[in-house]
């Protein structure tokens, strides 16, 4: 190994491994600024500083446009170590679940949620839902839940109507499962109404 | 100067490849487990508009506003389209070339093409599916994103076999396992941390909502419920082996230990959670970073700290010794 190519590959792992770190430190700041860790009386305005460098030097801070940030966005897709490693942290949170309601032309209901063939599909799904859930634009909400209704549609062509209902659901507890309460609570948090209209043209109220 | 022999040695130790047989190996059979596990769902997940879940529409776009250089599927569905075929046609295109990918990987003809193909793929799939993608699928690109940059042929591969080729050369064989290592160690690291700062890890309340939400309820409630004292000692085991791993795993008496219970925490995920992807990339991993190989321990020993100006030497030396087993 010659010593140009042994200092190019010192220089490479230095650089793969600090954007590994600062990835992770960034999605660590950003937990500790939504007050999701146990990090006693952490204001948002600290989170931020602590996220200053990793998120400068990630380019989160800079345009969408601009041309370090793309290189990295690049690079770091390219690697797979665009996002951190915090998989069910810092604490498994409330679940959430999308149920269609399908109204016939004669008037009859039927309830059904999105639907895969398969456990893999349904691990996606979920991870999908959950990702709903956690979004704070009600567009982006608004547009991913109708396309999931238009899926259902799809299967189910004779309906007229199509209302989505969008919540949380709280499991039992240990405590509570073993007191005999073995129900899961679904707290409805939005409802959508869907024509067809509005389903093949967008939209949804 | 003894420093720098030092650290040469612990980044570039030279290696017999047979890690890179295992990862290969490894993801081959991931590779083929993904699409045999969606192959029902395929178009569900990867369909445009009028046929995905979503429409990859989505996933395309988003990926689009990270850099327009992040493959994606379109980049092969729209040339297909183009040339006649219609997008289911398209999708299958992309389902049989990543299974054939996954077949030739397992037996590691064509290597390095191969596993470049298979990877520009997988990040395809990956990136079009957008909202629908999850852990598995950034951890195989990264398996996938170090296969590629290997040195090849290793060991084990029909390419090595067949062909008068000999394998990579050693040194440079451990530097990229070493990288292996080294990221698996933040990984482990970060999760392990993170775990740490939420109190349902230490009360065993992550550990039961984790069993018991669909769709990782595999094991029926009530056997969950019979083991529940085991719940908070599960969970901190768990944030301390993940969080210990990355100074343990080095600690030779340790290593097998060590590695025996992050491989059994990960096949408890894939089967008691479901998530055998998951499960199946992070063994494979693990096993690649860190199964220790009894033949690479014996030539660090030989080849203790070498001249830094030897290198080129040792490197020749351990390239002829390595193969044949030293």
């Amino acid at each position: 190994m010659t010593s140009f190519w042994y200092w190019v590959r010192i220089g490479w792992l230095f650089l793969h491994l600090l954007l590994i770190a600062l990835v992770c430190l960034h999605e660590m700041a950003w937990l500790v600024g939504k007050q999701l860790t146990t990090i006693p009386g952490v204001s948002s305005r600290f989170s931020k500083q602590f996220d200053n460098v990793p998120g400068t030097l990630i380019g989160t801070n800079l345009p969408s446009d601009d041309v370090f940030r793309k290189a990295l966005n690049t690079y770091t897709n390219l690697a797979g170590i665009e996002v951190g490693y915090g998989y069910f942290a810092p604490n498994v949170s409330e679940t959430h679940a999308l149920v269609f309601e399908l109204r016939y032309p004669d008037g009859h209901l039927e309830y059904e949620p999105p639907l895969v063939g398969s456990h893999e599909g349904e691990l996606r799904l979920t991870s999908l839902i959950e990702q709903i859930g956690r979004t704070e634009s009600n567009p982006w909400r608004n547009e991913l839940i109708r396309r999931l209704a238009r899926s259902t549609w799809r299967r189910h062509p004779q309906t007229v109507a199509i209302r989505g209902f969008f919540g949380s659901v709280t499991p039992p507890t240990f405590t509570a499962y073993k007191s005999g309460k073995n129900e899961r609570l679904f707290v409805c948090r939005y409802v959508y109404d869907f024509t067809l209209a509005l389903l093949k043209e967008g939209g949804g109220r | 100067m003894r420093a720098g022999n030092r650290n040469f040695q612990f980044l570039f130790p030279a290696q017999t490849g047979h890690w890179l047989s295992f990862l290969r190996i490894g993801l081959g059979l991931q590779v083929l487990l993904y699409v045999l596990s969606l192959n029902r769902d395929w178009n569900l997940i990867f369909g445009g508009p009028p046929q995905g879940l979503l429409g990859r529409d989505v996933g395309d776009a988003m990926t689009f506003v990270q850099s327009p250089l992040i493959p994606r599927l379109a980049w092969i569905i729209s040339p297909l389209s183009k040339a006649g075929l219609n997008e289911s046609a398209a999708l299958a295109v992309v389902w049989w070339a990543l299974l054939v990918l996954g077949g030739l990987m397992l037996l590691g003809l064509f290597c390095r093409p191969v596993a470049l193909a298979t990877w520009f793929l997988q990040l395809a799939c990956a990136e079009s599916g957008g909202l629908l993608s999850y852990g598995a699928d950034n951890l195989t690109t990264i398996g996938l994103f170090y296969l590629i940059i290997a040195p090849w042929p290793d060991p084990w591969s029909l390419d090595r076999i067949l062909g008068p080729r000999p394998t990579g050369d050693p040194r440079a064989s451990g530097f990229h396992r070493r990288v292996l290592q080294l990221h698996l160690c933040l990984i482990y690291f970060f999760a392990g941390l993170t775990k740490c700062l939420g109190a349902g890890w230490w009360n065993g309340t992550n550990i039961w909502r984790s069993l018991t939400i669909p769709p990782f309820d595999v094991l029926p409630i009530h056997w969950m419920a019979s083991v529940g004292f085991l719940l908070p000692i599960a969970g901190i085991t768990i944030c301390l082996l993940e969080l210990t791993y990355p100074f343990l795993i080095w600690w030779r008496p340790l290593r097998k230990t060590v590695l025996v219970a992050i491989c059994a925490l990960h096949l408890g995920i894939a089967l008691i959670m479901g998530m055998v992807l998951f499960g199946t990339v992070m063994i494979t991993l693990n096993l690649a970073a860190f199964w220790p190989d009894r033949k690479n321990i014996e030539s660090e020993a030989t080849l203790e700290n070498p001249p830094l100006s030897q290198h080129t030497a040792k490197s020749l030396a351990a390239e002829k010794i390595a193969p044949a087993g030293i």
